[in-house]
Parts: C-alpha cells; sequence; structure tokens
C-alpha cells in the first residue's frame, strides 16, 4: 500500500508538519525505513517539489496533506497547490486523501473550518476521504519529540497511521484525543498564559536582543 | 463616511468581468463619499509567509521579506473596513489573496491572550484592525455550503484580529449590501 506526504508547511522539512506526518507513516510501514517504491514525500514550500507533487497526487495511494493553520485557514503555498489541482476535479477516485491540520492555540474551534473545506474539497475532487486529523497546541512539536508529551503525542500519531494500513480507517478515539481542548480551564489560564507567553516567547526575545523592542510599530 | 481598501486578489489579469464588477463598485462608493483605495496584488511582489517568527522575535513588526506587502499592511491601518475581493477558485479565495492575508502576523504580538469568549488569541500591535468583508466571483458549482464555509474561516479571521466580519457576497448580485454595511461606518 502506497503513502504519498504532501507537506504544506511554509517550514518545510524543518517542521512539525514533518515530525508529525513521519510518526504517522512511521506507524503505516511500521518501520521507520520506509519502503521507497512504496513512499514518497513532497514539501511544498521547495519549489522544485511542486510539479512532483502535482503529477503524483492522482496516481493510486493514500495521500497525507498536512499543514499548520495559517491566519485561520491554510497557508498561501498549500492554497496555490490546491489551485493547480484543477484539472483533477471529479477524477481523483483512486487517491485516499487524509487531511492533517495543526495549530498553535489549544482550542479546536481554531481548526474547524479548514476541516469542513478539506473535506468538501475532497468531494470535488472525487477523492475519497478517510477524514480529517486536526491538532491544537501543535506549535512547537518538532521541539518537544524527546519530552514525555511529546513522545505522548508522536506515539498516537504511529496508532493513526498503524490503524489506517490495517482497516482504512482513521480511529476516532485517537482523532478526538489530538483535536484539542474546547476551551482552557478558565481558573488555570490566569496561569499558565503568562507563563507561557514568558517561556515561550520573552525568553527568545531576550535570547534575540529583541526584548526591549517587543511592542514596535515600525509603520507609525 | 469610511475609508475603504479593496484588496483585490484576482490572480489574472485577464478576468476582466470581475474586475469590471469590482471598479463599478469602487464608483458607487465613492460617489457615496468613502474613499476607496485599491492594491491589485496581481500586480504586487508578495512573498510567502515562511513561519521564521522574525517578525515577532528578531525584528518585532517587521517581516523578513522587504517586498510590496508592506503597502498592504499600510492600507490596512488606514482602512475602516478592508474588501477582500477574489474570485473562488476550489470553494476559496484566490492563493495570491491568501498569501497576502498570511502576512498579517506582524500586526500582531506574539503573546496569547484570551478573547472575550475564553478562547485564546493574539494581541494587535497596532491596537485596530479594519471591519472586514468578502467580493468573490463563484465557480460554476459554488453553492451555499461552500459560502458558509468561507465565511466561517473569514470569521474566524476577523475574531482572531479582533473585529468583525461583515458579509462575503458575490460580486455577481447586487452591490447594496454593500453600500448598506459601508452607510454606517
Amino acid at each position: 500500500m502506497r503513502l504519498q506526504i504532501f507537506n504544506g508547511s511554509p517550514r518545510g522539512k524543518g517542521s512539525n508538519s514533518t515530525v508529525l506526518t513521519r510518526a504517522f507513516a512511521k506507524g503505516f510501514f511500521g518501520t521507520e525505513n520506509f519502503p521507497q517504491e512504496e513512499f514518497r514525500e513532497f514539501f511544498l514550500a521547495n519549489p522544485g517539489d511542486f510539479q512532483g507533487a502535482l503529477q503524483a497526487f492522482s496516481e493510486e495511494s493514500t495521500v497525507l496533506l498536512a499543514f499548520p493553520i495559517y491566519t485561520d485557514s491554510m497557508p498561501g503555498i498549500v492554497k496555490d497547490f490546491i489551485e493547480a489541482l484543477q484539472p483533477y476535479r471529479g477524477s481523483c477516485t483512486a487517491t485516499k486523501t487524509i487531511f492533517l491540520v495543526q495549530t498553535g492555540f489549544p482550542e479546536e474551534t481554531h481548526t474547524r473550518p479548514m476541516r469542513d473545506y478539506l473535506l468538501k474539497l475532497a468531494r470535488r475532487l472525487g477523492a475519497p476521504s478517510p477524514g480529517v486529523i486536526r491538532m491544537g497546541g501543535g506549535e512547537g512539536t518538532r521541539n518537544q519529540a524527546q519530552s514525555r508529551r511529546g513522545k505522548k503525542t508522536l506515539h498516537r500519531y504511529e496508532e493513526l497511521g498503524r490503524l489506517y494500513a490495517e482497516t482504512g480507517e482513521l480511529d476516532q478515539n485517537i482523532l478526538e484525543l489530538l483535536k484539542g481542548t474546547s476551551k482552557l480551564p478558565s481558573l488555570l489560564a490566569p496561569f499558565i498564559l503568562p507563563l507561557a507567553n514568558y517561556f515561550f516567547w520573552d525568553r527568545q526575545l531576550k535570547k534575540n536582543g529583541a526584548y526591549a523592542k517587543r511592542f514596535d510599530r515600525p509603520l507609525g | 463616511m469610511a475609508h475603504i481598501f479593496i484588496a483585490d486578489g484576482t490572480p489574472s489579469q485577464e478576468n476582466r468581468t470581475f474586475r469590471e464588477h469590482l471598479e463599478k463598485l469602487r464608483e458607487g462608493l465613492i460617489s457615496r463619499g468613502h474613499t476607496v483605495e485599491n492594491i491589485h496584488l496581481a500586480e504586487k511582489t508578495i512573498a510567502h509567509c515562511t513561519g521564521c517568527f522574525s517578525c515577532w522575535l528578531r525584528t518585532p513588526g517587521s517581516c523578513i521579506f522587504k517586498d510590496d506587502h508592506v503597502d498592504f499592511l499600510r492600507s490596512l491601518l488606514r482602512a475602516d473596513l478592508v474588501l477582500f475581493a477574489s474570485p473562488l477558485i476550489l470553494g476559496f479565495p484566490s492563493g495570491l489573496l491568501k498569501t497576502s492575508i498570511d502576512r498579517f502576523i506582524p500586526q500582531a504580538l506574539p503573546y496569547i491572550e484570551l478573547d472575550e469568549h475564553g478562547e485564546c488569541r493574539h494581541p494587535l500591535r497596532y491596537g485596530k484592525t479594519p471591519l472586514m468583508a468578502l467580493l468573490y466571483e463563484p465557480e460554476k458549482d459554488t453553492d451555499e455550503e461552500d459560502v458558509q464555509i468561507i465565511t466561517f474561516a473569514f470569521e474566524r479571521f476577523a475574531r482572531n484580529a479582533h473585529t468583525r466580519f461583515l458579509f462575503a457576497r458575490s460580486l455577481e448580485d447586487s452591490f447594496e449590501e454593500v453600500y448598506h454595511a459601508t452607510a454606517n461606518l
């Protein structure tokens, strides 16, 4: 069974999407050494991959199109790729298309519009879709792969891939666990957010010598 | 009277019908006393956001790409209302328009706060974002579900940008809703 990954992260190989899709592939193939004849990976941020990706999309396979949410929908490079699929309207009947969308915010509400859009897109392309993997709190996954939380997340993706290879379906329980919370607990949020802002943002601003300029308004 | 910014995301210079509709709308808005500025994004050089976070963490408020997008951001800051305009292509506005919208993020701060409904968002760098609306050219198969999906996505964007999304409207329809929405700005 063939798996083709279309990585729509503007960060390319160094992205969270890469870590997550490869974990899925590891579960799918049952090994980290993906069989060359059955696995292909395209990075849409790489102009050299674009044409090959376009050609490969309609081939018989399971496709995993993954991207982070940018301003509440797909990044521009992903939309450019989707537009290039226009000639395939209604004809991708052999392309089982799974989507993976992730956002840095913890709430699942941020990925809902793309869930709805992508399922409609699959219908337009004529592609059967096992579903949309949604993930809240996905920013930083690439840096946390060795942490307890990171390992747990990646294990879930491996399980998704393994179970999909066995059944042809995405496990609904795992999808629920990944999609994110409905809201941060109201009593904890006033404590969590300042800590997150300090550890995630202020420390990097200070490290870059940009902390004093963090509120700058260069456009006046 | 309001200052209205039309961000035209029509990818092809050859899409004359859509351009003509937009021009008529622009004239109608001016005749009602508004000031209007247009940017035809297809005529600009606008790089894709690479998610590098330099605009938050290294040069706060400034993108690493020194291209025409700064005009888009300045126009947003001046406007009371931004009218995003684009044909729908496979059910969503153009990649050209989306690429410009992606690079909104220097207008926000990296920090995370809760909005009035208790959901996470970023604070604004300049304290304001204009009201938003979308003018689209439908495809042959555009249906009510498409419009609902697009509206949902733009409502979420507006909400996270601390403003409101007024409407998504086909430019093949009457301009009355646009005029009505702008009458009280």
